[in-house]
């Protein structure tokens, strides 16, 4: 039921712009390969999100593009013991 | 990938029993309901079968030949008379029986809407590849529950225009329809009725299963193995639960068949089919709510089926995630001061029995040889040998001897614990991983386990009845893992906030205090006895005078230095600390007479004294820094050193205290008085503004609730008072005061509770209010609001309470140990539900975080990868001790504005105390014992 994602027009809320909402970046072909490589895993072994996830999709619209499975994507967020914490997380169906 | 795993369950598969397959797997039909004969033998065709397995040793199974042990059992059969339903599945037939039709069994949809195959992807948004990529088997199976709802409002088939009548489940197991009650033989034909491609969408494979084998026709009978009988001692048989149903179930099948083929009337068959009935489902489950569980005639409710698996002692949880163990000891434990933290005492009779395998090698032959002569009677002797075949030989007094001599390399012999062998101790519950820990093992006469006083903290132990387990180790690989990551030097940092959990305890405390405090002085003859408590050898230091007398004395500062690292350097107020405006600082001894600011230079104590903030358990800053700058082996030292002088301390000068420590002298009690009938009237005063409306309402809250608020306040500060005004005459010449100034035990608070005055009780946070209408007791007037009528208790613990007072402070005191039974029975369920969602994550060497199927929880633990046992109170690093180290200054540190200082870290947790609680640690001791 993979809704298309519409388009960001500058009325449209945006999910990013929110606070709570951590930074996700789109992580291309050899930054992948550098983060299975250093965690010595392969992709299904990271945590997931959905390809419908609201930043995802802002993503997509970002990009231009579409984000097929199994794309990595990095997020940062604030953390109360590191100061700055990132995670990645594979897109799933 | 994980290396090592070379098998994966990929998926596992439920199904039923067919009654075919349970006459198939059958080794004899059952019959007769009798077990044994006459002469005490089993009978053919009954429940001890001689085909169904053995028990008793020296027979073969008729059915495959082996002996006990060997045999695993076979299943029997009972052929049941009539159709029974089956408890576990009533909720499944509901289901079908609910969203098919009553009359062609076919799905109650429209034939289009029935998904097929190439429809189900849409609908389940099922992955494309889980369903073009896989065989048939593995295709994910959609289960409708929003269908069954849908199916529910039909009222006529789609397919062949049948009314329907909607089916209820009469608990626990019969069908309504309409008014007429389904016998499970038409529930089974309605399952026969539904075809086999309309049970793919109702969530079951039609490959392996059949619905109407929910309804049971054949009743597998579990093998002997399963129920032995056991033979008393009187000689007479007594059989297994399971056993007795079974018994049960036959005699009213047959019962059953016999009135049936009989041809008797309609209701007596049904009265024996419904027999039937409730012991196959007693014999499932004897806990089905609904019906009565079935009872052995002493009265004793059976153990059936499900309650062998079902709860804390079922199968899962008592011998799947928990087993008895071999190589244990428990006794009960008490204290040994002057044993090392990481050793245990242990009794010479359990040395003699747990036994660690040492293999016989050319080196230690001789060694081995000695032992195995000693026979296992001898300490240290040996209990078994094992030969390299495997045999296992008992080592006796008489065959010791013979033993010894054949003994070569590549036996293993199982010798007695000795000293220094590494043994796992534990006190249950074990919510930490330091509630397991090893030491080393010191053999001792008497028959309790000894501990050291420092180590009670991480276990909770006290020595009023408690037991503690102690584990011998097995292997070297256990030892060595054990020695490293488990010793209990290794644990004096605990992970949970980053400081010390062992470390001095009560008598620590006040005789480290006595030796530090101010200007102690000790002769010659005190100094050596001190010193002789630390079993190294050193010299006595200089003396730091003479007396009058010109004889030389030793200050008790300079006696603890010997114990504190050469080049440690530290400076903080200790717990004695009053709190003044302006700090003294290395004044403090002269100007408040207190000594209260501890500043230790190049391992000199120069001033201050050593007390709960240097050195307790949870709060001590000079064992954090020895621990954290210089490792477990200096702090385990240190721990010991300064424990066993402050115990020779206290032993040199005495120590005692009693009731007569909280007089107060008539003058004081006098003014408490004052105080306390000062606050009355007070209370009084408002309480009549109150009646008259003159109350001024604070904003938010009722006049009620201002008035409370408000006399609470009056009351607490009386309370304050009355304790402070007690509080000047108790100085720290006080014994009582000196332990709960320097920390040992007990608080200022609980002194001016037994000195001046209890102070207000409260239910439920609030003042007493609750009893007869209007009033608390029958000796107030109703309506009466003042402090003596809502549970104010003005009486001291010394002074004794009035009899309302009394009652009023039963009524906290019961609150305080509900409180503490509820919160530890919840917060044991959170536990073991946290483990059970965390057990199988770990932290690998990348720093990541991990379950077992390599899945990444978090990229680094913690987010900052921080051990938080390494960590400085929760931070990464103390960039304040850096700053001292490197430059050599102090960083001023202002306790208010750093606000959260880990000093203060327990006292934040467990303090429950707001103004008016009474008991400052709840149900902190119960003298009942375990």
């Amino acid at each position: 039921m993979a809704e298309k994602a519409q388009p960001e027009s500058e009325t449209r809320f945006s999910v990013m712009s929110h606070q709570l909402v951590p930074t996700h970046i789109l992580l291309d072909q050899k930054e992948e390969q550098d983060v299975l490589a250093r965690y010595r895993t392969t992709k299904d072994a990271l945590p997931k999100i959905r390809r419908t996830d609201p930043c995802v999709q802002s993503l997509e619209a970002k990009a231009g593009e579409e984000i097929r499975r199994g794309r990595i994507i990095k997020i940062f967020r604030k953390s109360e013991t590191a100061g700055l914490y990132f995670t990645y997380r594979v897109v799933v169906d | 990938m994980i290396f090592g795993i070379r098998k994966r369950i990929k998926a596992i598969k439920f199904a039923f029993l067919s009654p075919n397959e349970v006459r198939a797997m059958s080794a004899t039909k059952i019959i007769t309901a009798d077990t044994y004969d006459d002469d005490g033998f089993p009978i053919e065709m009954g429940l001890m079968d001689p085909r169904l397995g053995v028990v008793e040793p020296g027979l073969r199974c008729k059915t495959c030949g082996r002996k006990v042990d060997e045999c695993p059992g076979h299943f029997g059969h009972i052929d049941l008379a009539m159709p029974v339903i089956h408890v576990g599945y009533v909720k499944e037939m509901k289901r079908l029986l609910k969203s098919t039709c009553r009359q062609c069994g076919r799905l109650l949809h429209k034939p289009i809407e029935i998904p097929d195959a190439e429809g189900l992807e849409d609908v389940t948004e099922a992955p494309p590849e889980a369903a073009a990529g896989e065989g048939d088997d593995e295709m994910a199976i959609p289960v409708f529950r929003e269908d069954e709802r849908d199916t529910a409002q039909v009222r006529v088939c789609p397919h062949c225009g049948a009314d329907q009548v909607k089916i209820t489940l009469d608990k626990p197991t019969s069908f309504r329809e309409g008014g007429h009650k389904l016998t499970p033989k038409e529930v089974r034909e309605r399952l026969e009725r539904i075809p086999e491609e309309d049970l793919r969408p109702l969530g079951i494979n039609p490959d392996v299963v059949r619905p109407e084998w929910m309804v049971l026709t054949a009743l597998p009978v579990p093998p002997v193995t399963v129920r032995p009988s056991i033979t008393l001692e009187s000689g007479d048989r007594s059989e297994d639960d399971l056993t007795h149903k079974l018994v049960d179930v036959l005699r009213i099948n047959q019962r059953l068949r016999e009135n049936r083929d009989a041809g008797a009337p309609q209701l007596i068959v049904e009265d024996l089919w419904e027999l039937l009935q409730y012991h196959v489902t007693t014999y499932f489950d004897n806990q089905t709510s609904g019906i009565p569980p079935a009872r052995h005639r002493s009265g004793r409710p059976l153990k059936t089926l499900a309650q062998r698996l079902k709860g804390k002692e079922g199968r899962f949880r008592s011998n799947l995630s928990g087993k008895r163990v071999n190589f244990s000891a428990r006794t009960v434990i008490s204290p040994d001061p002057l044993l090392s933290i990481n050793e245990v005492g242990i009794p010479m009779e359990v040395a003699m029995e747990l036994t660690i395998p040492i293999r016989v090698t050319p080196y230690n032959t001789e060694v081995v040889k000695g032992m195995v002569l000693r026979g296992p009677k001898n300490y240290p002797g040996v209990n078994y040998v094992i030969r390299p075949d495997g045999r296992r030989i008992k080592v006796t007094d008489k065959n010791a001897q013979n033993l010894s001599e054949t003994l070569e390399t590549g036996f293993i012999v199982e010798r007695h614990l000795v000293d220094q062998d590494i043994v796992l101790f534990n006190r249950q519950p074990s919510l930490h991983r330091m509630s397991i820990m090893a030491h080393e093992v010191k053999v001792m006469p008497q028959k309790t386990f000894r501990l050291n006083l420092s180590v009670c903290p991480p276990y909770n132990a006290d020595f009023d009845g408690d037991e503690m387990n102690l584990h011998a180790l097995q292997s070297e690989e256990a030892r060595a893992e054990a020695k490293i990551l488990m010793r209990v030097q290794e644990h004096i940092l605990s992970p949970r906030f980053g400081g010390p959990v062992i470390g001095a305890i009560h008598d620590h405390i006040t005789g480290s205090f006595m030796l530090t405090h101010r200007d102690q002085r000790f002769d010659r003859d005190e100094a050596l006895f001190l010193l002789s408590f630390i079993g190294t050898e050193r010299d006595l230091p200089r003396p730091a005078g003479k007396d009058q007398s010109g004889k030389p004395f030793w200050t008790g500062k300079q006696i603890a230095s010997t114990v504190i690292p050469r080049d440690l350097s530290i400076e903080y107020k200790a717990s004695v600390c009053a709190g003044c405006e302006v700090c003294a600082r290395e004044k403090c001894d002269e100007e408040t007479g207190y000594d209260a600011y501890t500043v230790i230079e190049n391992g000199v104590l120069k001033c201050g004294v050593i007390d709960e903030k240097g050195i307790g358990a949870f709060k001590g800053k000079i064992l954090d820094k020895i621990v954290r700058d210089r490792g477990p082996d200096e702090g385990r030292v240190f721990i010991d050193n300064i424990t066993k002088l402050s115990i020779g301390t206290i032993m040199l000068r005495g120590f005692t205290t009693g009731i007569s420590d909280e007089d107060i002298p008539p003058e004081a009690r006098r003014q408490i008085d004052d105080v306390l009938q000062k606050a009355r009237q007070d209370v009084e005063d408002r309480v009549e503004a109150f009646n008259q409306g003159l109350l001024q309402q604070m904003p938010g809250r009722s006049v009620e609730e201002t008035l409370e608020v408000e006399v609470m306040k009056v009351l607490g500060r009386a309370r304050d008072q009355a304790g402070n005004l007690a509080g000047k005459y108790l100085g720290l010449e006080n014994s009582a005061v000196i332990m709960a100034k320097s920390g040992a035990r007990g608080s200022m608070l609980n002194l001016s509770q037994m000195a001046g005055c209890i102070g207000q009780q409260a239910v439920r946070g609030e003042r007493i209010h609750r009893g007869y209408e209007g009033r608390t007791l029958p000796h107030f007037r109703r309506r009466d609001l003042g402090a003596d009528a809502s549970g104010f208790v003005s009486s001291s613990y010394k002074s004794g309470l009035r009899p309302t007072e009394f009652f009023f402070h039963c009524m906290g005191g019961r609150e305080g140990l509900v409180d503490t039974a509820v919160r530890t029975s919840r917060s044991g369920y959170m536990q073991r539900r946290l483990i059970n969602a965390l057990e199988d994550l770990k932290v690998t060497y990348d720093g990541s975080v991990r379950n077992t199927s390599g899945t990444i929880i978090q990229f680094a633990y913690g987010e900052d990868g921080i051990d938080p046992s390494r960590s400085v109170r929760g931070e990464a690093v103390d960039v304040d001790d850096i700053i001292r180290d490197v430059l050599g200054v102090e960083v001023l540190e202002d306790e208010e504005k750093a606000g959260f200082r880990y000093g203060e870290y327990e006292a934040d947790m467990t303090s429950t105390q707001d103004e008016f609680e009474t008991e400052d640690e709840g149900g902190d001791e119960d003298f009942g014992g375990d």
